[in-house]
């Protein structure tokens, strides 16, 4: 009998004629030979079977990803966990009593009040050069043209170094230009004039200041605006709601 | 059906690996992919190492590829459903095996059903020689083969037609990727005679 292996895989697959087929089990009965060549056929698939298992195994053992401490619903319950504890810090931490509140409050300042200056001048001659001067700056400042208006202030400021409409409005000038040093220095001045009745300068100058935020500003802002509760200067209502925000 | 998608969907995967060929085992891969969070739920509700997770995990997805090819797997239940009912039956078993330390029982050697086909006489008869034969060498003489022979043996042994392996080894025809195949077999049994 033929015991070349595509006779035994036409068996084993059924693909022999019901003759074939008849004589091939009447051989395998008394035939070793065929007995063996079947034997050997179905074992090798068997273990062929088994290796390629073990390798393909293998290969999807490569595949795994290193381990995620979580599986998928642990990781969406860290996820809401999560938001919810950046809520609650949110809530708890947000920025009520902090330089940021102060520096906020006074963003609101500036835009409630230095965004348009009073026209009306007193305290001067009409037809003076400086008070004509400075109405014409302070109308460039509420038409929006503030680079002419700085120049305007700091050019009467050349001839009166110490006029506190000039240091005024050139500082708030300044500080809406957010050129924070200027507007320190020119408050500043404004704050040594120490022969105003009224005198906004070191309330403003730590407004300047904490605009400008630089690592020592809020502290010394800080110190400005006790001394403008201190001493009574103008801002002072201002300077204590900006005190309890820091 | 886009191969390149981050996540196919169950339909799309089980199509691939239908189609067979060789996008198959791409399509075989998605699937481990896909589910593999099975091994760190398996770690946290069977108390089984890692390690042995992704080793149940890996035989829990070549049973699904075989249960697919075969149609066994017939998508009345979602595929997680049923790939996660096998995953914890084999986790259990695994659990069972380290518990009792009966591990040989299961590595016992067992045929498939071709064996059931032949009449009582010759099956007895082959049954005998297989218990007889020395596995262990029939390995090594198939690990000893040559790529290209072992390949094509491993591809027949996992259940490829010869369409398919004339295909992923480069053969005009299925035909020829036959008699490569059975040359192979008797280079094989050439070794094996001896022993067998």
């Amino acid at each position: 009998m033929n015991t070349d292996l595509e006779t035994i895989e036409n068996y084993v697959t059924g693909q022999l004629t019901p003759d074939e087929r008849v004589r091939f089990e009447a051989a395998l009965r008394t035939d070793p030979a065929v007995a063996e060549a079947l034997a050997f056929y179905m074992l090798t698939k068997q273990v062929a079977g088994e290796q390629a298992r073990e390798q393909r195994k293998a290969e999807l053992d490569a595949l795994r990803k290193p381990a995620s401490m979580w599986s998928v619903p642990m990781r969406w319950a860290a996820a809401a966990s999560i938001t919810v504890l950046l809520g609650l810090g949110w809530y708890f931490l947000r920025p009520t009593n902090s330089p940021e509140m102060a520096t906020r409050l006074a963003d609101d300042y500036v835009a409630e009040h230095f965004m348009e200056l009073p026209t009306t001048m007193d305290g001067g001659s009409s037809g003076s050069t400086t008070v004509d001067s400075l109405k014409t700056a302070v109308g460039l400042v509420n038409s929006g043209k503030l680079a002419e208006a700085d120049a305007l202030f700091l050019d009467i400021l050349k001839r009166q170094p110490t006029n506190d409409r000039a240091l005024k409005y050139a500082g708030i000038v300044s500080l809406r230009q957010g050129n924070y040093d200027q507007a320190i220095t020119l408050f500043h001045r404004l704050s040594e004039r120490t022969d105003l009745y009224s005198n906004p300068g070191l309330f403003y100058e730590s407004l300047a200041l904490l605009k400008r935020g630089l690592p020592m500003d809020k502290e010394q802002a800080k110190k400005l605006l006790d001394e403008v509760i201190t001493r009574n200067l103008d801002g002072k209502a201002e300077a204590e709601k900006l005190i309890k925000s820091f | 059906m886009r191969l390149s998608s981050r996540q196919l969907s169950d339909a799309d995967i089980m199509t691939g690996i239908r189609a067979g060929g060789s996008q198959r085992r791409l399509y075989e891969n998605k699937l481990y992919e896909k589910y593999q969070y099975l091994i760190t739920d398996g770690v946290r509700k069977h108390r089984l190492t890692e390690d042995e997770c992704a080793s149940v995990y890996s035989d829990t997805v070549l049973a699904m590829f075989d249960n697919i090819v075969s149609a066994r797997f017939e998508g009345r239940s979602e595929l997680k459903t049923y790939l996660y009912q096998i995953f914890t039956n084999k986790c259990v078993d695994e659990i069972r095996k380290k518990t009792t330390k009966r591990s040989s029982v299961h590595d016992a050697f067992s045929l498939d059903d071709s064996l059931l086909q032949l009449p009582d006489e010759a099956r007895s008869i082959v049954q005998k020689l297989i218990a007889q034969s020395d596995l262990e060498k029939l390995h090594k003489h198939l690990n000893e083969l040559g790529d290209k022979c072992r390949s094509m043996i491993l591809s027949w042994g996992e259940g490829y037609s010869d369409d398919e392996i004339a295909l992923t080894m480069g053969y005009n025809t299925a035909a020829v990727a036959k008699t490569s195949r059975l040359r192979c077999l008797d280079k094989l049994r050439e070794r094996f005679r001896d022993i067998l």
